[in-house]
């Protein structure tokens, strides 16, 4: 749905936006982190391959974390951060200056790792949508995320997207203290916020989109 | 109504206040006035900086300017940031421990931040002292797993060459026959013993013997293949299992170990030159069962023992066949 053109500015918009969230996690757990996203994808959910590895996060059974924050107004929504559970752990160890890069098989997610959880995926995720917002000077309005532990199946992969048809995936990777921790940010946009966004983006390539 | 929502307000069990966009103190709560030991009266007016320090960071600043002029909310966990409203003075600010929420408010064409404030404390020493309950589990159940692997090994290896003993090389025997007899294969049991260790004990002294038996130990390992096991009996006697293609294999290994202890042993100074006596039964030529096997490979050991040491020979029914 993206063109390389499209895609290279997205990925870039995207990269300065949570380049800022990353400072400011940075300062909040007083070690450097680095946020990355390699790769930003506007999709159909139908089209997703089963056999790219990037989104086994949907298709292998196991417990997710997953925070999501409702945003509206002129530019519509739900954002979703996501990582299997180990993977949040490993995070919230990170934050809290735990350093084991390995966690034991019977970890458990504790009420302390959930808070620091939904608060990096607040500031992830307000970045995010609120430079959004900004790049496409409409007013938005957005609640505090809501986070869960989930148990995906196989075969539930459309419930966790809650059936939106087009989303932009943005593959996100924390580095801090040598640990890679892989999550992913999905955008579940409104056809006309797609809209949107598309005009933009092509109003600045000086493109023109039909 | 208003009165209702004073009175909720006052009895609230988390603290709430607004700012306006200058920062001034609009509403300052009863769970604050208790906390703090502040009364609204006192804190309305006056800026939120000065009423709570710890706002003067850029970082709790820029949360608020996101709130009044972006409309972000924000959530602020009590295990990165600790507090954020201290306590009346006297007490003890380190052990607080609060989560803070910033809302945005509007009023006609004014934005304000609402501050909501919840006392983790409680919830937080909980997770401390769970975590660390987890932590001495997870050490306890490493320390009790080591400990069951050594007991386990200590149970299966001789002590001083870290050989597999008897126990082990019985099982080992007795595992090898039942594969062997389903994949037609052959083995060798091989019963080695040291010529004359009596007298290097007697002439050496026991720390020294213990270093030969120790050697002895390294040479065996190094010439046998990997696929076959060495195991100390106990004193001078090692037993040897190895798989054959054909039992001729087995006079090969034992020239081999022959040939290792052509070289003389260097310990402390002292030169000693050791031979070994090799006893060997086949399976499944001279029988089936582990023990069996073990007493004619220690029947041909005798026999070679008896004409003259330091040789190997193939367990005969009636006879050792001598090399």
């Amino acid at each position: 749905m993206l063109n390389e053109l499209q895609k290279d500015l997205l990925t870039e918009l995207v990269n300065v936006y949570v380049g800022q969230a990353a400072n400011m996690l940075s300062e909040i757990v007083d070690r450097h982190i680095v946020l990355n996203i390699p790769d930003v994808e506007l999709i159909s959910f139908s089209d997703v391959d089963r056999k790219d590895r990037r989104y086994n996060i949907f298709f292998n059974e196991g417990h997710l974390f997953r925070s999501s924050l409702q945003f509206g107004y002129e530019f519509q929504g739900k954002a979703f951060l996501m990582f299997p559970a180990e993977q949040a752990k490993i995070l919230a160890n990170m934050c809290l200056g735990e350093l084991t890069e390995t966690i034991p098989e019977n970890f458990r997610l504790m009420d302390t790792d959930l808070d620091v959880l939904k608060e990096v995926s607040n500031v992830l995720l307000n970045a995010i949508i609120g430079e959004f917002g900004n790049f496409l000077e409409l007013k938005l309005e957005y609640v505090l995320p809501d986070i869960e532990l989930i148990h995906g199946t196989h075969s539930d992969p459309e419930i966790l997207l809650q059936n939106e048809v087009y989303v932009l995936v943005l593959h996100t990777s924390f580095l801090l203290a040598e640990t890679d921790v892989k999550g992913i940010i999905i955008i579940a946009l409104s056809m006309s916020s797609i809209s949107i966004l598309l005009d933009k983006i092509d109003a600045l390539l000086g493109a023109g989109h039909e | 109504m208003n009165n209702l929502l004073s009175q909720a307000l006052k009895k609230a069990n988390i603290g709430m206040l607004i700012v306006d966009r200058q920062l001034k103190v609009v509403l300052w709560n009863g769970w604050l006035e208790r906390f703090t030991g502040k009364n609204a009266e006192e804190v309305i007016g006056l800026n939120l900086l000065e009423v709570c320090p710890r706002f003067k960071s850029s970082m709790y600043q820029n949360i608020l300017q996101n709130a009044l002029y972006h409309g972000q909310s924000r959530f602020c966990s009590s295990a990165l940031h600790k507090a954020f409203i201290l306590p009346r003075e006297g007490e003890d600010e380190y052990i607080f421990r609060q989560n803070m929420h910033v809302e945005p408010l509007y009023l006609e064409d004014h934005s304000y931040a609402l501050i909501q404030i919840t006392d983790m404390t409680n919830t937080n020493t909980r997770v401390y002292k769970l975590k660390n309950l987890i932590k001495e589990l997870e050490t306890e159940y490493t320390t009790i797993k080591k400990s069951a692997r050594m007991s386990k090994h200590l149970s299966l290896h001789d002590v001083l060459t870290g050989l597999p003993n008897r126990l082990a090389y019985n099982d080992r025997l007795a595992w090898s026959i039942s594969n062997a007899q389903r994949h037609d294969s052959k083995l060798a049991v091989m019963f080695v013993d040291a010529d004359g260790f009596k007298q290097v004990n007697d002439t050496y002294g026991h720390d020294v013997g213990d270093q030969v038996l120790m050697e002895m130990a390294k040479r065996f390992r190094e010439t046998i293949p990997s696929t076959d096991m060495v195991a100390r009996l106990g004193g001078d006697e090692f037993t040897i299992l190895s798989h054959l293609q054909n039992d001729q294999e087995a006079i090969t290994i034992a020239k081999k170990l022959d040939a290792a202890f052509s070289t003389h042993f260097k310990i402390a100074g002292n030169h000693i030159n050791l031979s070994i006596s090799i006893g060997i039964s086949l399976f499944p030529t001279h029988g089936q069962e582990p023990s069996e096997l073990l007493r004619y490979a220690d029947q041909a050991m005798y026999t070679i023992k008896k004409n003259g040491k330091n040789g190997y020979g193939i367990y005969e029914p009636e006879h050792v066949e001598e090399f």
